[in-house]
């Protein structure tokens, strides 16, 4: 019996690298120059980051990229914003083999899920940084790209089981294809 | 009852996780400063051996990974790097693997993908450092997104590959608490995609 894995892999693997070869590509020569999309994205992160924040303290200041509780801040800069991340989340959704409609739902569903969990990083850098500030390099560096893995690899793994739940009435459910990225 | 009593108990489980644990304690992580020395910052040494004076090859974090740096131009900053596998992101999916099957050699597979990528990633920067562009456009790729599917995107199809196993076994993978019905079901086929596209 031939296993998903044999039947399925080229394909798969091939539909990935496709997504992130034009995305790597797209991101390198318009949208990295461009500066717009990851401008949006860091503002909105620092700003939810102070807003949240701001719930615990009345000494917290959000100002474009960067977020400032008391005489210590952050700047979400673009390899913090998760921008990478998020099209590393979308090109495994892309490949794997799933319905069409709940591949829609789901993509947006992760993106929020992972933007929330790059918020919540941010929080807990920022009150890092403001409390225990000899902490704050091991966190930033090391551990805290620990969190992005874990939701990532989750959100994986609960694609595998709603992209391949059997189809219910009327659902268009393709196969991962190579010209779909 | 004989696919119960093949279920690894917690024992089984734990010792397996503890198993690689020590595997990755006292084995994998002490050859990859080995790998560093003994092949990579070689195989770097040697690419660079038309112009060596051009190339700095600067090994960091004992021995973990090295930074390449250029002797002209902007050379406080490393131009690329390259870190020796298999590091952390093997060993937690891994420990995520052994507690689901622990009979299976899923970790196995996954070390053998990050020892791969490695070598694959040492040929490409190798290459860079010969003059290919290319090769480093193709190494940087692989850095942005190469480590991370086979750090996460692998563990997730072994994980389905598991399942499925379990399922055909006629049951749920080894000791799961999963439900049958909860198992994902295999994916669609490709002629059922072009019937129902």
């Amino acid at each position: 019996m031939r296993t998903w894995a044999s039947s399925h892999l080229v394909r798969f693997a091939g539909t990935m690298v496709l997504a992130y070869g034009v995305w790597f590509v797209l991101y390198d020569l318009w949208i990295l120059p461009d500066g717009r999309l990851d401008e949006a994205l860091s503002v909105f992160v620092a700003s939810a980051t102070g807003a949240l924040v701001g719930l615990g303290s009345d000494a917290v200041v959000a100002d474009g990229r960067v977020v400032w509780l008391g005489q210590q801040g952050i700047e979400v800069a673009n390899g913090c914003n998760g921008l990478s991340t998020l099209s590393l989340f979308v090109g495994f959704v892309l490949a794997y083999p799933g319905a069409w409609r709940r591949r829609a739902l789901f993509i947006p569903f992760g993106l929020a899920v992972l933007v929330v969990a790059n918020i919540l990083r941010c929080v807990v850098l920022l009150v890092l940084l403001n409390q225990r500030p000899e902490w704050f390099d091991a966190a930033h560096s090391e551990h805290s790209v620990w969190v992005f893995y874990a939701v990532v690899f989750g959100l994986w793994v609960l694609w595998t089981h709603v992209g391949d739940r059997p189809a219910e009435a009327g659902e268009v459910v393709p196969t991962a294809r190579v010209e779909a990225a | 009852m004989s696919r119960r009593r093949n279920r690894p108990g917690p024992l089984l489980r734990g010792g397996a996780v503890l198993g690689l644990v020590l595997l990755y304690a006292l084995v994998l992580r002490p050859a990859r400063p080995l790998l560093t020395h003994g092949l990579a910052v070689p195989a770097f040494h040697a690419a660079a051996s038309d112009r060596p004076d051009a190339v700095d090859v600067v090994v960091r974090r004992a021995g973990l990974s090295v930074e390449l740096y250029r002797a002209e131009g902007d050379s406080e900053w490393a131009f690329t790097s390259w870190t020796a596998p298999p590091g952390l992101i093997f060993l937690l999916p891994g420990l995520f693997l052994i507690a689901l099957r622990p009979r299976e050699a899923y970790w196995a597979v996954l070390l053998a993908c990050h020892v791969g990528l490695g070598l694959l990633q040492i040929a490409l920067v190798a290459a860079g450092i010969s003059g290919s562009d290319v090769a480093l456009e193709v190494y940087r790729f692989s850095q942005t997104y190469g480590t991370e599917v086979v750090g996460l995107g692998v563990p997730a199809l072994l994980y389905v590959v598991a399942m499925q196993r379990g399922r055909r076994e006629g049951g749920d993978p080894e000791g799961s608490d999963r439900g049958e019905d909860q198992p994902a079901s295999p994916p669609p086929s490709p002629s059922e995609g072009k019937d129902s596209r």
